[in-house]
């Protein structure tokens, strides 16, 4: 089996950050730089599959400029067996998407895992723009995957809200983006760090692809920027219907409601019991 | 004195009893030397004056008898009277060779002397024996397990002591020249059997009783090797090599990036001074008996671990020696992993690093280094930890703070206040080191830091700090095993100062100060480090911080382990609240250096797996106890624990947590 994962390097947006001089762009001096979680979560799976098939290899794939070259060390840190940096700039989703394409077209591949989003920009779009312009197969937001190499086929689980999940059945090659509930990604271990940062990098021009757009250009546009509005304090208030005292107590709780919930301590086969009592008391049996 | 047949079977005796010894220590030693080198040779003429004073001043027992542990005094008696007995058995064995005893050696005053000091002594040993079985099998003390092997010591002294006596007995009476008037017991002894008319052959019984008392005497030496009892041998060892470097650091892995082990998965990759402590431990269980994990309910009982190690390093030992003589390729590849089997991994992560143990030991095993070897090969080379500890070696690695909040909100606690920061002033003469929880947790950690920068205004003292290019000190990292990490932002720290200049700093977070104090030298560090406390004492003393009013409310002061234990400041805290309260101070059962930990060290502040009661419970129940209406102590993590036990008591409007920073804010 040959994964590739493509990765993103992302600023980190969730906590305060400087805007520079210009007034248009994150202060580069104050980024703070990670691989996009999502990501992790798309290595840890090609990780999984590399695993559990012997002669597997994965392939980790990011577009960027240098600085990207720190978070795929870390996603070979994994444990993959290739690393590929395309040399562009930031760009916008369509024109990366074409970039990875492109690097990828020549790769022979079973599987092409990406992040669902990347938490800084999320447009969630790359992985869906990928397997387009490769003309293969995709399923998008994948919690649970199994691989049946004998058919060449995979069969992946999807979220469709409120706790209902889909199940497809998907020939390869395929791309899938991935949710962050799929699989827990491991902590890479320190000979495997080492590794990452002795191994040789492939890094590709990306003018030296055959791509028809301009890919010095970014295709997004500046417009404005405006400080984040202030996050409204809720005000909770309570249904008239009830009395004075719930009324006062909702209020000072926050309208928060607790979840009805039993916490069971003993012994297993006493937890086991009781539980199995709720499972029928509750008719989900 | 024996014939001659019998003169050739004691030396034959000497000699078997002399090659079983030889045989077994010299297996000992070679398992010894299965371990890797350490150097551990320097300052030799500290290292012995030391052991004189711990052994022969017996200070190994003593330490803990002024802590109100007395069963020292125990010892204290049997070694000096068992070392008597040690000397006395060359007179015994050479009763056999030539005359008994016979006064011409040293003359008759000094075997009046000699053996009435022995029948003092066996006295003494006697009592000391029956104390100890008293104690064992009636009282029952938790630390103390009554195994076979204990049994066996314990009977076997005591048979010498009455074989000793009933030798002596039958000596007196066949002998006819006086040569120990004194010895009153022996007297007795041979009185009593002259009442039961054994004189007439008391030759016979003599040699007889003499036989089996020098049986006993070569077994036991032999058994001694075999058994705990190994450590009167291994204990004087234990000691001469501690580590005499400032309490409690860890050693760090030279060369990280091209070291073949990191951290200790098998028994042979721990150094020969880690596999000389199992020798030496005597199963007392004072390091169980002083754990807060042990006391609190979880898995991990440091004994435990000690006794399972030195069980399965003899019971495998003859293997290992087998593959190291043929020279396995791979090291120690092949033999059993230790770390996940024989200690488990959950009796690893309960260790809050408190350093109680070792404060306790007699032996001064070094149980904590043990620990954080361990969990160095389980989180650097097999990421195999509790899953919360993943989010903060991340949050560690990616935004230099455990809690992941980044270098920008590092200054949110100034607010209003004016403070210099190390990159935009160039004089600074002193560094305020905030430290990630002082500057980030909560308002509670905060409000500490704004205190300890207004009272350093108030006296006057110059400092800065370096704000937002401050990184984590990196000790919940290296207590965690996470020593890469760890290296990494202890560089970075040492190089920032460097940059600025910074020559001296002071925190008011012991985690930062021990790390700061006593590690940072190993990468190059040079820059003076105080504790908060050293400096506002000072500050009292010499006036340039006035007392306005004083605290009121009756209080105990709780000593952080990693500013009390580790580095020995339990006095000027206490200095502090003289000044600074109103009331006097009510000292808790376990202070000082018996302070009882927190729970908050070793990454246990982030780990979730609570089994038993949780350990900062245990301690504010013993702080309430005091019948005091608050607590103060002088370390962030231990007062975010002891405010997380008060709200779960539901405590919080009648038992306060106090800073001592802020009481010194408040008071001046």
């Amino acid at each position: 089996m040959r994964v590739i994962v493509c990765i993103k390097q992302i600023c980190y947006v969730y906590h305060p950050i400087a805007i520079d001089s210009s007034g248009r762009d994150i202060d580069p001096e104050k980024m703070v730089y990670m691989l996009n979680p999502y990501d992790e979560v798309a290595m840890e799976e090609a990780m999984k599959i590399k695993e559990r098939f012997v002669g597997s290899e994965v392939i980790v794939i990011t577009a960027g400029p240098p600085r990207t070259e720190e978070a795929l060390r870390y996603a070979f840190a994994f444990g993959a067996d290739r690393m590929i940096r395309i040399d562009c700039q930031n760009l916008d989703p369509w024109t990366t998407s074409l970039i990875l394409a492109e690097t990828i077209r020549d790769l022979k591949y079973d599987i092409i895992l990406c992040g669902k989003k990347a938490i800084d920009t999320n447009d969630n779009q790359v992985g869906s723009f990928v397997a387009e312009i490769l003309e293969i197969a995709q399923v998008s937001g994948i919690v649970r995957m199994e691989v049946l190499p004998e058919t060449k086929k995979v069969i992946v689980e999807r979220y469709l809200g409120k706790g209902d999940r889909e199940a497809v059945e998907c020939d390869l090659p395929a791309l899938f983006t991935v949710e962050k509930t799929l699989n827990d990604p491991r902590y890479p271990t320190l000979p495997n760090r080492l590794r990452a940062e002795n191994e040789k990098i492939e890094r590709i021009e990306a003018t030296t692809l055959n791509i028809h757009v301009d890919v010095e250009m970014d295709l997004r546009e500046f417009a404005s920027l405006a400080p984040p509005r202030p996050k409204p304090k809720k005000v909770f208030t309570p249904d008239s219907h009830l009395s004075a005292s719930e009324r006062r107590r909702l209020i000072m709780s926050g309208g928060v409601t607790e979840k009805k919930s039993n916490l069971f301590e003993g012994a297993p086969e006493d937890i086991a019991k009781r539980i199995v009592n709720i499972l029928i008391k509750e008719k989900i049996f | 004195m024996l014939p001659l047949g019998g003169k050739i079977f004691l030396l034959l005796l000497i000699i078997v009893t002399l090659s079983f010894f030889g045989r077994r220590a010299y297996f000992l030693i070679q398992l010894l030397k299965l371990g890797k080198p350490e150097n551990r040779s320097d300052h030799l003429g500290k290292r012995l004056k030391y052991i004189l004073g711990q052994v022969l001043a017996e200070r190994c027992t003593l330490k803990n008898v002024s802590k109100g542990d007395y069963a020292g005094i125990g010892h204290l008696l049997l070694f000096y009277g068992f070392s008597l007995f040690l000397i006395s058995y060359l007179f015994h064995i050479s009763e056999g060779f030539y005359e008994k005893l016979s006064p011409a050696i040293f003359g008759i005053l000094f075997n009046n002397v000699f053996f009435l000091a022995l029948d003092i002594a066996g006295l003494i040993v006697v009592a000391v024996i029956l104390w100890a079985a008293i104690r064992r099998y009636i009282l029952k003390p938790d630390r103390l397990e009554p195994t076979l092997e204990a049994g066996i010591i314990l009977m076997v002294v005591f048979s010498l002591m009455l074989l000793n006596y009933v030798v002596e007995g039958f000596r007196l009476i066949t002998e006819t020249r006086s040569f120990s008037d004194w010895s009153f017991v022996g007297i007795a002894f041979s009185q009593f059997f002259m009442d039961l008319g054994l004189k007439e052959n008391s030759h016979l019984f003599f040699w007889t009783f003499w036989w089996l008392h020098l049986l006993f005497v070569f077994g036991f030496s032999i058994y001694v090797l075999y058994s705990k009892h190994l450590h009167i041998l291994a204990s004087h060892f234990n000691l001469f090599f501690r580590p005499m470097g400032p309490k409690g650091t860890l050693k760090p892995i030279q060369d990280i990036k091209k070291a073949k082990n990191l951290g200790v998965s098998k028994i042979t990759e721990f150094s020969w001074k880690q596999l000389l402590d199992l020798y030496a431990c005597t199963e007392c269980g004072r390091c169980t008996a002083n754990c807060p994990a042990s006391i609190s309910g979880k898995v991990l009982r440091p004994r435990d671990i000690i006794h399972n190690l030195r069980t399965y390093l003899f019971s495998s030992g003859k293997e290992l020696l087998l593959q190291k003589g043929q020279k396995v390729q791979n090291g120690s590849a092949g033999q059993s992993v230790v770390v996940g089997q024989v200690v488990t991994e959950e009796e690893l992560w309960a260790c809050t690093t408190c350093h109680a143990c070792i404060e306790v030991c007699p032996v001064e095993i070094e149980h904590v280094e043990r620990m954080i070897q361990f969990r160095r090969h389980l989180v650097m080379r097999e990421s195999r930890f509790p899953s919360e500890y993943k989010k903060i070696f991340k949050n560690l690695e990616i935004f230099g703070d455990p809690f992941g909040a980044g270098g920008l909100t590092r200054e949110d606690w100034l607010l209003g206040l004016k403070i210099k920061k190390v990159y935009q002033e160039n004089n600074i003469e002193m560094l305020l080191w905030v430290g990630c929880t002082g500057a980030l947790y909560n308002e509670r950690t905060r409000n500490i830091t704004v205190a300890t920068a207004e009272v350093l205004n108030k006296a006057g003292v110059r400092f800065g700090i370096l704000g937002k290019e401050e990184l984590c000190c990196g000790d919940p990292a290296r207590r965690m095993g996470n020593e890469y990490l760890f290296q990494k932002l202890a560089i970075r720290n040492i190089d920032t100062m460097r940059k600025y200049g910074v020559k001296k700093v002071v925190t008011f977070c012991p985690h930062c100060f021990n790390v700061f104090r006593n590690e940072y030298s190993q990468f190059g560090a040079d820059f003076e480090v105080t504790h908060i406390t050293q400096l506002i004492k000072t500050l009292l003393e010499n006036g340039r911080l006035q007392i306005k009013s004083k605290a009121d409310g009756l209080m105990t002061y709780h000593d952080p382990c990693y500013l009390g234990r580790y580095n020995g400041i339990h006095q000027q805290p206490r200095d502090i609240l003289e000044f600074v309260l109103g009331s006097k101070m009510q000292e808790m059962m376990f202070s000082r250096e018996v302070t009882f930990c927190c729970g908050a060290g070793g990454g246990n502040f982030w780990y979730g797996k609570k089994t038993g009661r949780r350990i900062e419970e245990v301690r504010i129940d013993q702080a309430i106890e005091t019948g005091t209406t608050g607590i103060v102590t002088a370390c962030p993590f231990c007062e975010v624990m002891f405010d997380s036990a008060i709200r779960e008591k539901g405590l919080e409007h009648s038992f306060k947590i106090n800073d001592l920073m802020q009481l010194v804010n408040q008071t001046t």
